[in-house]
């Protein structure tokens, strides 16, 4: 602490190279803490999902979305002594006022899926919702991000279908939370899905007997006009988002790419800043100072820099990705934990950037450093 | 060589590898600078009086040789220990001035009284003390390039003296400065060691400047004129 004066004056020589500096670093924080945000997304998507639920879907799908079973197949599901109760959810995408704002609306039998997914109206009347056939709930994030409230009428022009709000819901599970729940009859008769369902979400008296019912039920429809594939809910999750896994994996080699550029962008910095000052280094050294104090000096320099780019890009961030928008199911929501990681990563991109100037600087010889002011 | 020595130089050699050859730049110097001396180093360019004070200094080591400060063989000291001998046993006065130009002259004096457990109140009443010693009360504030080349000399002689060190080595220390300007360093230099008996070890190329010292020792091709026999006129 001592030296932050000298750090900080360090630091204010080249100002449009600290400036340069720090932008960087404020871009890589704000590409990462973007990244790290639609990430979270899809993992609170996957993980409330659950193990002990089945999915029974249509066999051979390579997009689950277009999977369609028959709602008959209910009855013979419930029929399995292992299975506590069993209900179809009939999926539909509409987008609304733009192409690439797409919401997912599920319909349900409510009744049976409310206790299923632990649907908890918050705004607005369950008796509403199911007295009236094109009633809708919305799940709050939704609600929330497009002013939606009890008793408003939604178009979605592109399909021509229109949708009265009953009021807002929360729900252990994200993938609905994130949508609109409608009457499962009304959706069907719209999409003329009538009596079938997109899947059917199986709960089991015992979870231990999933993989046997799953069996059992894949057995039972092998031979019907549409054979099932049955998983867990969480499986059948990740295979809904397969489509993005590629996309996942990009990002993640996106963050790594971001902080490697960044990297070697703080130490192109560094390093031009610590030879410009050689000789300013043989001076302290001579003065006294120690090989640890040279260290410190320039790690501190670079850190004070990668901290104020860090901030920098955190504001970005704050201010572009704490609107909780939902984007198809997932909700971009900026969480204190990908903060501490913009954060960490600037300390990273800081210490990183300085290390092997900081480095040379300890190793240049005094009576070197002190000729090259002659 | 006796007790009340405080350098105590022995056949100090040095050779530097250039270009794959070995050029021998001392060759088994010796001096004994009593406490309280002043004394002047002259010779020719490239006679090895800079080597001999960066050696003296700690700055470099010798190929040969021993340097003896205050009883301490400096050959025997850690990096480390080295650094920490050099805060508190040595002031060093250069012919650049050395400041760090983004400083003020205050800060400037400040540096090496930030290896000592010390308060800021404290470090900073030492700091001024020693710039209203070299007549700077004034400039504490300004920074080297708004100060003449007289005053950042004379900052530097106050950033030397700030921790009143056994030593205080000067490297041409009136090299690049007027007549009027290096007259006043010189007075300041020899104030030092009459009034506060500081040890002075000064290179110097200036005859003029050389008379201000109580002894002059010449070096010439690496090899030492005995030191003792050349008293400066005075």
């Amino acid at each position: 602490m001592k030296f932050l004066p000298l750090i900080l004056k360090n630091i204010l020589r080249n100002r449009r190279r600290t400036v340069l500096m720090a932008a960087g670093i404020a871009v890589a924080v704000f590409v990462i803490s973007a990244l790290l945000t639609v990430e979270a997304g899809f993992g609170t998507l996957i993980g409330s999902a659950e193990d002990t639920l089945l999915h029974v879907r249509e066999k051979g799908l390579a997009c689950p979305v277009t999977s369609r079973v028959f709602d008959s197949y209910l009855h013979r599901i419930q029929s399995n002594p292992s299975v506590r109760s069993a209900t179809g959810v009939l999926r539909g995408l509409y987008s609304y006022r733009s192409k690439d704002n797409m919401v997912v609306v599920s319909g349900v039998d409510y009744n049976s899926f409310r206790d299923l997914k632990g649907i908890r109206v918050v705004d607005g009347s369950e008796q509403t919702f199911l007295g009236r056939p094109d009633a809708v709930l919305v799940g709050q994030p939704l609600a929330t991000q497009h002013g939606w409230r009890e008793g408003q009428t939604v178009a979605f022009e592109q399909s021509g279908v229109t949708f009265t709000v009953a009021g807002t819901f929360v729900s252990s599970d994200k993938a609905y939370e994130n949508g609109i729940l409608a009457q499962k009859e009304y959706l069907a008769k719209l999409q003329r899905d009538e009596g079938k369902s997109t899947y059917i979400v199986v709960a089991l008296k015992d979870p231990a007997a999933a993989s046997a019912v799953s069996l059992a039920i894949d057995s039972e429809f092998k031979n019907a006009p549409k054979p099932t594939k049955t998983e867990s809910e969480r499986d059948a999750r990740e295979r809904e988002l397969s489509d993005f896994a590629q996309i996942r994996r990009m990002l993640g080699l996106l963050v790594l790419a971001a902080i490697v550029v960044s990297i070697f962008g703080a130490a192109n910095s560094v390093s031009m800043s610590v030879r410009e000052r050689t000789r300013e280094v043989g001076i302290l050294r001579s003065l006294g100072l120690q090989k640890s104090h040279i260290l410190g000096i320039v790690i501190g320099e670079s850190l004070v820099v990668a901290l104020v780019g860090g901030v920098i890009g955190i504001g970005l961030s704050a201010l572009l990705l704490s609107t909780d928008k939902v984007l198809a199911l997932i909700v971009l929501s900026l969480r204190p934990s990908t903060l501490l990681s913009a954060v960490a990563t600037s300390v990273v991109i800081g210490l990183g950037g300085a290390f092997l100037p900081a480095i040379r600087a300890t190793k240049l010889s005094i009576v070197d450093a002190l000729r090259l002011a002659d | 060589m006796s007790d009340n020595d405080i350098l105590q130089v022995c056949d100090v050699a040095k050779v530097y590898q250039r270009g794959g050859h070995n050029v021998r730049v001392l060759n088994s110097v010796s001096l004994d600078v009593p406490r309280g001396d002043f004394v002047a180093l002259m010779g020719p360019s490239g006679s090895g009086k800079t080597t001999l004070l960066n050696i003296i200094g700690g700055l470099d080591s010798p190929t040969s040789g021993s340097v003896i400060v205050d009883g301490t063989n400096i050959a025997e000291l850690s990096d480390r220990g080295l650094a920490e001998w050099r805060s508190s046993n040595i002031g060093f006065v250069f012919q650049q001035y050395n400041l760090i130009p983004v400083l003020s002259a205050l800060e400037n004096v400040e540096i090496p009284l930030l290896l000592f457990r010390m308060k800021k109140a404290e470090r900073r009443r030492r700091a001024l003390a020693a710039l209203d010693l070299v007549g700077l009360t004034e400039r504490a504030h300004h920074l080297p390039r708004q100060m003449s080349g007289g005053e950042e000399q004379r900052t530097s002689i106050a950033r030397a003296l700030v921790t009143d060190p056994k030593l205080i080595i000067a490297d041409e220390p009136t090299g690049n400065l007027d007549a009027a300007a290096a007259a006043n360093v010189l007075d300041l230099l020899e104030r030092l060691n009459r009034e506060m008996k500081k040890t002075i070890l000064m290179v110097t190329h200036d005859p003029a400047a050389a008379e201000r010292a109580n002894r002059l020792a010449r070096l010439y091709k690496g090899d030492l004129s005995s030191d003792r026999n050349s008293e400066v006129a005075a």
